[in-house]
């Protein structure tokens, strides 16, 4: 191998990152490594689904509140602080 | 929280005013954060009572405690990681970040001596096709643990700064990180689990 690439056991581990600052080598090293490897490709294919998932699901819940419940809540925490 | 429209309540004048119990600075407070915080609630998979109650609570809490707020971070973050308390105090959760969790052996054991996958994880269109239509996402959600799902709801749903997050949690960013792979991977580890079936 010409260059070092990086492990699937690492690449697993970046492709849950939320945030993947990789300097330039290691963006190439990344690259170089998902063209090559399908497992890696499906894992990542897989998380990123997920991920999507998770987001709509949380979502939802968050959006289940009522602007009515909300003022509600706001109007009762404002009358206690302020007496 | 995605909206940094709240950035005077940063300035030590505003702190100041809360310190002293200043009624318009209270409304504004209050105004800006109850529906994050009451959503936050929902979004860790409490209920709407639950929800309102946590949400009480951390204004309570808050007001109990902002004569020693020394203004570092920002009140959002201040706030947030009361929350955070207050949800680990209901759920008798662990507001720690362990630094063993079980999902760790199950990943380890994916692999091989040298680092590479010992099996594929399989045609990823024919998983996410079964996952978007299935409930077990939103049931594997209700097993994963607090610090994990408030890692999601801070990070990918409210896309917060990740040393925002790591403020409120309490954690490093390398923690933080772990804290993502280990959610996700007990996700997906419950969710190909209920796939099998």
């Amino acid at each position: 191998m010409l260059i070092d690439i990086f492990k699937c056991k690492e690449m697993a581990e970046m492709a849950c990152r939320e945030d993947l600052n990789l300097s330039l080598i290691g963006k190439l090293k990344y690259k170089v490594h998902i063209s090559m490897c399908e497992r890696c490709k499906n894992y990542k294919l897989q998380m990123d689904g997920l991920r999507s998932r998770i987001k709509e699901s949380i979502k939802n819940k968050m959006d289940s509140a009522s602007e009515e419940d909300i003022k509600n809540l706001k109007d009762k925490i404002i009358r206690e602080f302020k007496s | 929280m995605s909206a940094h429209k709240d950035t005077h309540f940063r300035t030590p004048e505003f702190v100041e005013k809360l310190k002293i119990n200043d009624p318009e600075s209270i409304k504004a407070v209050v105004e800006a954060y109850t529906g994050h915080i009451f959503k936050a609630g929902l979004g860790m998979g409490m209920g709407e009572q639950e929800a309102q109650e946590i949400c009480q609570n951390t204004w309570i809490t808050f007001f109990e405690i902002i004569k020693r707020f020394e203004g570092r971070s920002h009140v959002r973050t201040f706030i947030f990681g009361i929350f955070y308390k207050k949800c680990s105090e209901f759920k008798r959760s662990n507001a720690k970040f362990e630094r063993h969790d079980p999902i760790d052996e199950i990943m380890e054991k994916r692999f091989l001596d040298d680092g590479h996958w010992k099996e594929n994880p399989g045609d990823p269109h024919k998983y996410v096709e079964k996952v978007e239509v299935l409930e077990i996402v939103e049931e594997c959600l209700e097993h994963l643990p607090l610090q994990q799902r408030a890692a999601f709801t801070l990070k990918i749903i409210e896309e917060n700064e990740t040393g925002e997050v790591c403020e409120i949690l309490g954690v490093t960013h390398t923690n933080l990180r772990q804290l993502l792979f280990r959610g996700k991977n007990r996700l997906k580890t419950c969710v190909d689990g209920a796939l099998k079936c």
